[in-house]
């Protein structure tokens, strides 16, 4: 991703506890992933079980409204830039999901007749409804008789945000977003504004220009890193035949996530990271960004820097040598994982060392493969 | 004289991020497989090089090394360095070590890693390429 693009997705997402952004196929595996990744940070939070059980039924409803339409194949159409998205945030302990997909325009009307009548009833009315379309088994011309959204509603407590972006005189694209507070009942309408839908369609612009694939903001433990290397796998396999090559994107991901697990700044033990894989022409592209602290910013310029004027031989041996000679810095890192990033890059990575505040600065680096 | 004591066994279950580890001296098996991209290296490999340590003290007449690694991350290029060059000293001594690296034909990257411990490391390799 592109630095200023980069930008502007930071400053929407930097406050968020979790930003997990996707864009792209919706198969078993991929979704289960997202939400173990959207998962780990309930954990050990028992008393949450609750909202826990409510954000991976939320999130499973949203695929399922992804999938359901996903018989208007973006490729197929010739609008690739127009796959399925999938957004979930955890801001202050609210946890907004948004979907998008494909639709075709002679449904909107419809839709969002249903989306508006939903936002109208209360709890007793929306529960009403559910019964009588579940009675009727009314199924719509898509195969959705509305029971999805009714649902939606329901679980949330809150109204249905949602966006409709006209691309064509046959094709809409449709965003439809939900909110779960951290109490129930206990929201104030101002703090649906924190992250309106709007933000959600920016934030899908913003991934789209740049062919992202995914992108991740929170906490790099190991077992957040574990489903987001997964699923990647599982990506880069579907497109990229040359398994050599897929091993090299693997391994710059381990070392590009691992470095912000070990290295990142942390001074509530929360390793906070951006993280994003885009693909386009069967290149890959990874970007990642974290804090360091101002004192160690000085030391990973100079040796970025210092790596980034060798030739691809030079950094071999020099690789050798700090095997060898395992001359490890403070922080225990010996520069090993930047120069295998460096060697595997097809051309030169691009950084920023970017001073934030009186102890740390953002690292950010931009890697093709 | 004292015998010395035998290390104890270890025998590590890999998971997602942790590789398989054997190290058996009475059935002579020292075996690394799989995949090694563990939270803390440390905590990992801390018991592994106490065991070495302990083994060096009354090392097998023949020691081979087995590698089967399907990947690893820098911190345990590191440590195998660190490991491998243990058994530098007992080779010198008595020509008894021997490393082999098995990896599969197409896997460029694993082939390039062994290369490149052979490079710095002063132990014989043997390099077997399964399809």
């Amino acid at each position: 991703m592109n630095w200023n693009d980069f930008q502007s997705i930071y400053s929407l997402i930097k406050d968020d506890q979790l930003c997990l952004l996707y864009r792209g196929d919706f198969a078993d595996e991929v979704t289960v992933r997202l939400i173990d990744l959207s998962d780990i940070q309930f954990s050990g939070a028992a008393d949450r079980v609750n909202m826990r059980k409510k954000v991976a039924f939320l999130m499973a409803e949203c695929f399922q409204n992804v999938i359901r339409h996903s018989e208007i194949s973006p490729f197929e159409v010739g609008l690739p830039e127009y796959a399925g998205f999938f957004m979930t945030r955890n801001i202050d302990g609210e946890y907004y999901i948004a979907s998008g997909n494909l639709i075709e325009n002679q449904y909107v009307p419809d839709l969002r007749a249903k989306i508006e009548n939903i936002n109208k009833l209360s709890p007793g009315e929306l529960k009403e409804l559910y019964m009588k379309v579940l009675g009727k088994d009314e199924i719509s011309a898509k195969g959705g008789a509305g029971l999805g959204l009714i649902e939606m509603a329901r679980k949330s407590g809150r109204k249905l945000e949602s966006d409709f972006r006209k691309i064509n005189e046959t094709l809409t694209f449709f965003y439809i977003q939900i909110l779960i507070g951290g109490m129930e009942g206990d929201l104030q309408e101002s703090r649906v504004k924190s992250c309106p839908i709007c933000n959600s369609v920016e934030l899908n612009e913003l991934l789209t220009r740049n062919d992202v694939l995914m992108a991740y903001h929170g906490d790099f433990r190991q077992d957040a890193i574990l489903p987001l290397l997964n699923m990647i796998n599982r990506n880069i396999n579907n497109i990229r035949a040359e398994s050599y090559l897929n091993k090299t994107i693997f391994h710059v991901l381990v070392e590009m996530l691992q470095n912000i697990m070990h290295h990142g700044y942390a001074p509530n033990d929360k390793k906070e990271g951006i993280f994003s894989l885009a693909v386009s022409d069967k290149k890959f592209n990874i970007c990642a960004a974290n804090y360091v602290s101002n004192d160690k910013s000085l030391y990973l310029r100079e040796i970025l820097d210092s790596f980034l004027t060798h030739s691809n031989g030079e950094l071999k041996s020099m690789y050798k040598q700090i095997l060898k000679g395992g001359t490890q810095n403070s922080d225990g890192g010996a520069g090993l994982g930047l120069i295998d990033i460096i060697r595997a890059s097809s051309k030169t990575p691009e950084y920023r060392l970017v001073r934030i505040d009186d102890s740390k600065s953002l690292f950010y680096i931009n890697v093709v493969i | 004289m004292t015998k010395l004591p035998v290390p104890h066994p270890i025998h590590l279950i890999p998971s997602e991020d942790e590789p398989e580890i054997i190290l058996d001296k009475a059935k002579n098996i020292l075996k690394f497989s799989g995949t090694s991209i563990p939270e803390d290296p440390e905590k990992l490999f801390r018991p592994v090089m106490n065991w070495v340590n302990q083994y060096l003290k009354s090392p097998n007449p023949k020691t081979s090394i087995e590698f089967m690694m399907e990947y690893y991350n820098s911190s345990t290029a590191r440590f195998f360095v660190e490991m491998l060059e243990k058994f530098e000293e007992l080779n010198d001594r008595t020509g008894s070590v021997s490393i082999i690296w098995k990896c599969r034909k197409d896997d460029v990257v694993m082939v390039e890693r062994g290369e490149d411990l052979k490079a710095i490391i002063n132990l014989p390799f043997k390099f077997i390429e399964y399809t």
